[in-house]
């Protein structure tokens, strides 16, 4: 039985029922606290910018379906306002990564993979991430999980900056690829 | 996308890898805008990027009460702003249609108290559901044969089941039922079935699946027998 899409029960949202959010926090709580935790590795930041983010979709109604997934929507703004946290903590001023950057995008309508289970989206992408060769995965998770600009993933790794570059952006493209299927 | 070069591809990830020098982000954009089929496939990548939390290992999840305290937290600033759901009207609308299909006028109520007390016993789970803060209600509207049918059903979500309070529908001949579904992407689920009472009135309890909360609703009239929607839609929804 397929269940109500995001963008209905979002719908219901905009229409100001408060457990229509309850349903998405089921749909996407469990990703976007693990993004938080992953990124800030603290458990009680975490939830607290879990929360931020779900009042944040409550609040501003911002979201618009036609140009992408909730998932990205709430997971995009989760990994912004985390690293915004991290850099507060640092008072180190970087500048901005543009990962799912504010684009008029047009994914629209729902995306396959609301139709998985997000157990199986999970499979997938870690079935994925393991084809993609070990320098390529790596650049890429210090990229989106740690904030860092390109030459400190250089540094980090020790290798030229052309090739950090070529490893994120290739890493990126196969993963796509791999998971075309899911994202339309 | 098959015809966007590689080298287009690969300025296109690293646009939403944030890699790009400002000349070269500003020749992207550029770029974009001439290619707006592009778009399609730049969504693609961000939505890829997003997927991959979704590969992290380990099994950490929110404590128990963060959903209750977002939920608490949606209480008054959105709601003050936007308004309300009319609460004393569409409880009395509630409590008009459960008046009808009780008939709990004065003399009945002289006449059989006891009676009409066991049926205020049956609504006393109602009013508990009516109580509940995130509880609304769907009007249903007669249509065709059942125009002059109206009604409702009290849904809230958290619960297992919905109340169906409808009056007015066309009585059925042998053999057939009225059946509620709920609509998800343009196939019928259904929910449940149920004959009127004399006077064409209904007042049922339904279980009804928490992910369909918000899906569109709809009755039809069907042979008892039938296991697929096939009748004439009677009531639908109006969300």
């Amino acid at each position: 039985m397929d269940p109500s899409s995001d963008a209905q029960v979002y719908a219901a949202i905009k229409s100001g029922r408060a457990d229509a959010l309850g349903i998405l926090y089921d749909r996407y709580g469990t990703a976007v606290y693990r993004l938080a935790l992953r990124i800030l590795s603290d458990h009680q930041e975490a939830e607290d910018l879990t929360q931020e983010v779900f009042l944040h979709l409550w609040r501003k109604l911002a979201f618009d379906p036609t140009r992408g997934s909730l998932n990205n929507y709430l997971l995009t703004l989760t990994r912004s306002r985390a690293i915004d946290r991290l850099r507060s903590r640092s008072a180190k001023v970087r500048s901005l990564q543009r990962w799912g950057q504010e684009l008029g995008s047009t994914a629209g309508g729902s995306l396959p993979l609301e139709r998985l289970a997000q157990r199986e989206w999970a499979q997938r992408v870690r079935s994925a991430l393991e084809q993609l060769p070990d320098a390529q995965r790596k650049a890429l998770e210090l990229a989106y999980y740690e904030g860092l600009s390109q030459s400190e993933i250089a540094q980090k790794l020790e290798a030229p900056l052309g090739t950090i570059k070529t490893r994120c952006r290739q890493g990126l493209l196969k993963l796509r690829d791999l998971l075309r299927d899911l994202v339309g | 996308m098959d015809t966007l070069s590689a080298e287009w591809q690969e300025k296109m990830a690293g646009y939403v890898l944030g890699d790009l020098t400002d000349d070269e982000c500003t020749a992207f954009e550029l770029w974009l805008q001439a290619h707006p089929e592009a778009q399609m496939e730049l969504a693609r990548l961000q939505e890829t990027a997003s997927l991959l939390p979704y590969g992290l290992d380990g099994q950490e999840k929110p404590s128990a009460g963060l959903r209750g305290r977002i939920l608490q937290e949606t209480g008054s600033p959105r709601l003050a702003v936007l308004p309300r759901r009319n609460w004393p009207g569409w409880v009395a609308a509630v409590a008009a249609v459960a008046v009808a299909v009780l008939g709990l006028d004065g003399l009945r109520l002289r006449s059989d108290l006891a009676q009409a007390q066991q049926e205020i016993d049956r609504y006393r789970d109602v009013v508990a559901m009516l109580r509940e803060s995130n509880t609304r209600l769907v009007s249903l509207k007669g249509m065709d044969d059942g125009a002059a049918a109206s009604g409702s059903i009290v849904v809230t979500p958290g619960t297992p089941e919905v109340v169906v309070t409808l009056r007015n529908l066309p009585m059925l001949p042998e053999g057939q039922i009225y059946r509620l579904w709920a609509v998800v992407d343009g196939r019928k689920v259904v929910v449940g079935q149920f004959k009127p009472a004399e006077g064409g009135s209904v007042f049922v309890k339904l279980p009804l699946s928490n992910s369909l909360v918000f899906a569109p609703l709809v009755v039809t009239r069907e042979p008892a027998t039938a296991t697929t929607a096939s009748g004439p839609m009677v009531m639908t929804s109006q969300i």
